[in-house]
């Protein structure tokens, strides 16, 4: 970041292409995929080069599911479960990180014991306590633990970022005559916005692809996210991967629009350091 | 002053919308009458099953019939992408939670294990079901039998061949490698499978394989064809002459003659692709593959063979799906559940499973619509193989049994040669699951 | 200090996390600590049957005898042998890229992006891309390696390696393992991003001081920049130690019959034996609560000794 020479960032750029490279290799491969006939996609020895262009494949995923459907589905899901976790898991970090709090040790040792339970063993347990409540079949299963904490890891991020920034800026905020609210909304989260950028991302990203709880908990196919509408090119007998991947391509499109958007904001932020 | 009420009058009204949208559901659940049984109202009926996007198109067909038929009738339709695991789960956590669908499609294997949790359908059966399908949902309860589920669609195994494989193979070694005929043995099945390996290029490397290596259930109808059995009066069978003279027939196809490939002779190919692929030239399979076959180019051009004959005769395995609708329903709710099932029992329900071409109806008249006769002599093989098919074994803890056998056969085909069939079958039979297993039976 | 009211308290911030953690962690886990010490089918809450701590037993490789289980105990070792390895690589080359991406050049945005689509897209294609690259007969690297091979094998004394045996990689019960490694490392978009954003918190003015000092690029990395990232890397650290211990679904798709048990991870085989028939609920939670154990011993020690090493700019 300071007195790079020319030949210095020549040789940055070489090395970043030659990374970049390697991290497209999947992309270009089902894209390449998305694009064949059913046998030229199994082809052996593969290759990436496409002889039958076949467009129609996207409009065969529309026209055998109710694909469209499913990505609003998952838009509702997940931004509503996003907007949770932001919300309520930097409240708790910054009450974990900068606040007076009885037991607070305690609150964190179980923040931390939390990260490192295998998420798998509560399922029957929470299957069972949804059921009770009525909940299977809706998506309150998988948007209202969103609203309580929004996952451990996200309480956990925000609370390390809040926890680096200096004391004298609340103390300053509390001179002016704020309260913690007034702080939190206004001074700490505009403070914060590559995390909340962060972890609005990762989360939504996580919502986007979960496949084990909207399996669980939904049973109407028209409620169905993509997650689970991506499985349907699955047959017992075969998989329509060029279906798949032209299905995986779609679903991936708006992942990077958002993160498109949300580095820009990264930038703004850091700007603004 | 007066927006500070507005104020409050804002939060106390997103309170109670957000506790409604919380809680809303709670309190229907509960409320004393269900809404779905209300007088004159429609009555709504749950509908589960598993597969792929054409099998949800299909049972979509069917329900549309039934409420055109039934107008009172909402039938919903819970549809999980996916098979054995990811449903057989599900099913299960619904059975913990009380929240069973009144109608559930299930396979057997799963079925076995559940089958306690759903009710008596005998009244259903007509006598024109297919026999398999039958005794495949027939549990013993109190000593006397009772059929816990409806067979609807089944399907056996038969060998799949590649003709395009066939061509290359006598171009390489310059003489004709004929298809063989419906009577062959499992002798000629070995040449053939032989043939029709080979190094095209001589890099010494094989790069065309004659067989893909099945699994333990689909292996079974070479089990059978050495004179063996997985399970013998109700206790484990894999032991003795026979059974070890069938797996070393398994083990000399894999590593002696080299006619499976092994994974990464084929990269991520799987069964289904290094057929459609030509990468191997024969499978064993069942009529489920043919819709997946049938939109590809090899339409037209595959062969589909009977099982060969072996020292101990001939035999193929059959598996039913059927429907089962859940125990402890109230009587009206019961009855329309079972009239569900009566419909999916109806000649035309029968023929539109059957059109699929993805499993056997179970009804004996509606066999002619698979077997779609002159044009395509294969479905006929189906059909006509269901003379010498036998049900899949019943392994007790089927998906734990089913995952050790495999996982020992292939442990057993990658190690080292000197390990016998017969040291092999004694780990098997010796390990904790099948074991556990057998002791739960007589636990019961 | 003023004192303030209840709706100012740490609590009121905190409520709904702590609502979540008592209704959906504290009683779940109470009740999968309880299920722990009993037989259960998950078919109906009378087949419930107590076995005091007999599952404890199978998990405890010395308590001799024929009622370990051998695969739990091949699926931790599995499992933690492959989290040192992975998480450290990944740390690092997540590091590197971090730095690499941290300066004022054109294209920056672009290449950020780039290197976090792997971690978008879905995992069948990764997966299929893996199993082609990685393929002994005709993937890249081995071609690749082949090539290197042949060129050694001109020189003198070296001719062994025109024979030599190419690794097997994921189709080789020795070689999954190190390949889900590499695959790990290729996976460093999170930990980059975190790192990223902890150096874009770096003052500009600590590098200035420091230029002016005198201070050499790695002086001013291990003395500006590394005690301004220890907050992130710790962080990664834990975070990646705990995440890599519960490996499951590129274990679960990247199976073939050839590895035997090399890929059987903990969470794989917890998975299969509490949710694919017949359920046992008992013997999964006790292997969770094993695992729950195992991750804090390498953890806690990590969190121990980054609060004293971490700097922070919170001094009380």
């Amino acid at each position: 970041m300071i007195g790079c020479g020319r030949r210095h960032t020549r040789a940055v750029y070489l090395l970043l292409t030659v990374i970049a490279i390697i991290a497209l290799i999947p992309f270009v491969w089902s894209v390449s995929t998305s694009l064949k006939s059913l046998e030229d996609a199994y082809a052996f020895p593969p290759s990436l080069t496409v002889d039958d262009v076949r467009w129609s494949n996207y409009g065969d995923v529309f026209e055998k599911l109710p694909f469209g459907r499913f990505l609003l589905n998952s838009a509702v899901i997940a931004l509503a479960a996003v907007t949770g976790a932001v919300v309520t898991s930097s409240m708790a970090g910054y009450a974990l990180a900068r606040l007076p709090m009885r037991g607070k040790r305690v609150w964190f040792v179980l923040l931390v014991a939390s990260l490192m339970l295998p998420s798998q063993v509560l399922l029957i347990p929470h299957f069972l306590m949804y059921e009770s409540l009525g909940w299977v079949g809706t998506y309150k299963p998988l948007i209202v633990p969103a609203w309580l904490g929004g996952g451990a890891f996200n309480v956990f991020l925000f609370r390390q970022y809040f926890r680096s920034i200096a004391m004298d800026v609340e103390e300053a905020a509390v001179l002016d005559g704020a309260t913690r609210w007034q702080f939190y909304r206004f001074v700490l989260m505009p403070m914060a916005k590559p995390v909340v950028v962060a972890v609005a991302v990762l989360s939504l990203l996580y919502h986007w692809q979960a496949f084990l709880n909207p399996l669980l908990y939904l049973s109407d196919f028209r409620k169905y996210p993509v997650s689970l509408g991506l499985r349907m090119y699955q047959t017992m007998a075969g998989t329509w991967v060029n279906l798949l991947m032209a299905a995986s391509l779609i679903a991936v499109v708006p992942m990077v629009i958002v993160f498109f958007v949300g580095f820009r904001v990264f930038d703004a932020g850091r700007r603004g350091d | 002053m007066i927006s500070r009420r507005w104020g409050v009058a804002g939060w106390g009204l997103a309170i109670v919308a957000v506790g409604w949208w919380l809680f809303g559901d709670t309190v229907a659940t509960y409320r004393p009458i269900a809404s779905g049984d209300g007088g004159g109202g429609r009555t709504t009926l749950r509908f589960s099953h598993f597969g792929s996007y054409q099998d949800y198109e299909l049972w979509r067909r069917v329900i549309d019939a039934f409420e055109r038929e039934h107008p009172d009738v909402s039938v919903v339709q819970e549809y999980v992408p996916g098979w054995y695991g990811r449903y057989d789960s599900k099913i299960r956590q619904q059975i913990l939670s009380g929240s069973l669908p009144e109608v559930a499609v299930m396979q057997v294997a799963p079925f076995r294990e559940l089958a306690g949790h759903f009710a008596d359908v005998g009244s259903v059966a007509t006598g024109r079901l297919v026999a398999h399908g039958v005794s495949a949902f027939t549990v013993v309860v109190d000593g006397e039998p009772s059929l816990r589920g409806v067979p609807v669609a089944g399907g056996n195994l038969l060998i799949y061949l590649n003709p395009d494989c066939f061509e290359r193979a006598s171009e390489f070694h310059g003489r004709t490698i004929p298809l063989p005929s419906d009577d062959w043995t499992v002798e000629e099945f070995r040449a053939i499978a032989r043939a029709l390996t080979f190094d095209t290029n001589g890099d010494g490397q094989l790069d065309q394989f004659g067989l893909w290596l099945p699994r333990w259930v689909y292996y079974l109808p070479f089990v059978w064809s050495f004179g063996a059995d997985v399970m013998v009066d109700g206790a484990w069978g894999l032991a003795g002459s026979e059974a070890e003279a069938a797996f070393a027939f398994y083990r000399v196809l894999a590593n002696t003659h080299r006619v499976c490939p092994k994974p990464a002779d084929v990269a991520q190919l799987i069964q289904d692709t290094g057929f459609l692929t030509g990468k191997v030239g024969i499978c064993v399979n069942g009529p489920w593959f043919q819709p997946f076959l049938d939109e590809t180019g090899l339409r037209d051009r595959y062969v589909v063979m009977d099982v060969p004959t072996g020292p101990g005769g001939r035999a193929t395995r059959v598996t039913w799906d059927g429907l089962c609708v859940a125990d402890g329903l109230p009587e009206g709710r019961r009855g329309v559940a079972i009239s569900f099932v009566g419909f999916c029992l109806a000649e035309r329900v029968q023929r539109m499973i059957a059109e699929t071409g993805r499993s056997l109806p179970s009804l004996m008249s509606a066999l002619a619509s698979f077997d779609r006769g002159g044009t395509d002599v294969r479905r006929g093989k189906f059909v006509g193989a269901l003379g010498y098919s036998r049900l899949q074994p019943m392994l007790p803890q089927f998906g734990r049994v089913d995952r050790a056998i495999n996982r020992h056969l292939y442990r057993w085909i990658n190690g080292s040669s000197e390990v016998t069939a017969a040291d092999f079958l004694a780990g098997l039979a010796a390990d904790e699951a099948v074991v556990e297993a057998f002791e739960s039976i007589e636990a019961d | 200090m003023v004192k303030r009211s209840w709706r100012e308290s740490g609590v009121a911030f905190a409520l709904p996390w702590m609502v979540g953690m008592v209704t959906l962690t504290l009683v779940p886990m109470a009740v999968s600590l309880t299920l722990s010490f009993a037989r259960w089918d998950g078919l109906g809450f009378d087949s419930i049957g107590w076995v005091g701590s007999a599952h404890y037993e199978r998990l405890w490789p010395w308590s001799g005898g024929e009622s370990v289980d051998p695969r739990a105990v091949r699926a931790l070792t599995n499992t933690v042998a492959y989290s040192l390895f992975a998480v450290s690589l990944n740390l690092m080359a997540a590091m590197v890229l971090a730095l690499l991406l941290n300066r004022r050049l054109r294209g920056m945005v672009v290449f950020r992006t780039v290197f976090f689509l792997p971690y978008l897209l879905s995992s069948v294609a990764t997966v299929m891309m893996w199993s082609w690259l990685f393929n002994p007969r005709f993937g890249l690297v081995n071609r690749g390696l082949r090539v290197v091979c042949d060129f050694l094998a001109m020189w003198p004394g070296l001719d062994g390696f025109a024979t030599i045996e190419l690794p097997g990689w994921l189709y080789s019960e020795a070689g999954c393992m190190p390949t889900l490694v590499l695959m790990h490392v290729w996976l460093c978009g999170g930990p980059m991003l975190v790192f990223l954003a902890a150096l874009q918190r770096v003052p500009m003015s600590l590098y200035e001081a420091a230029a002016l000092d005198g201070a050499g690029r790695w002086r001013r990395f291990w003395h500006v920049t590394m005690p301004q990232l220890s907050p992130a890397v710790l962080f990664n650290l834990v975070i990646g130690l705990i995440f890599a211990m519960q490996t499951f679904d590129r274990a679960y798709l990247l199976y073939n019959r050839s590895q035997n048990d090399g890929l059987l991870f903990y969470m794989l085989y917890l998975y299969r034996i509490a949710f694919e028939t017949p359920f046992r609920i008992g013997f999964a939670s006790a292997m969770a609560w094993v695992l729950f154990v195992v991750i804090a011993v390498m953890v806690v020690p990590v969190l121990i000794v980054g609060r004293r090493v971490v700097f922070y700019a919170v001094r009380r």
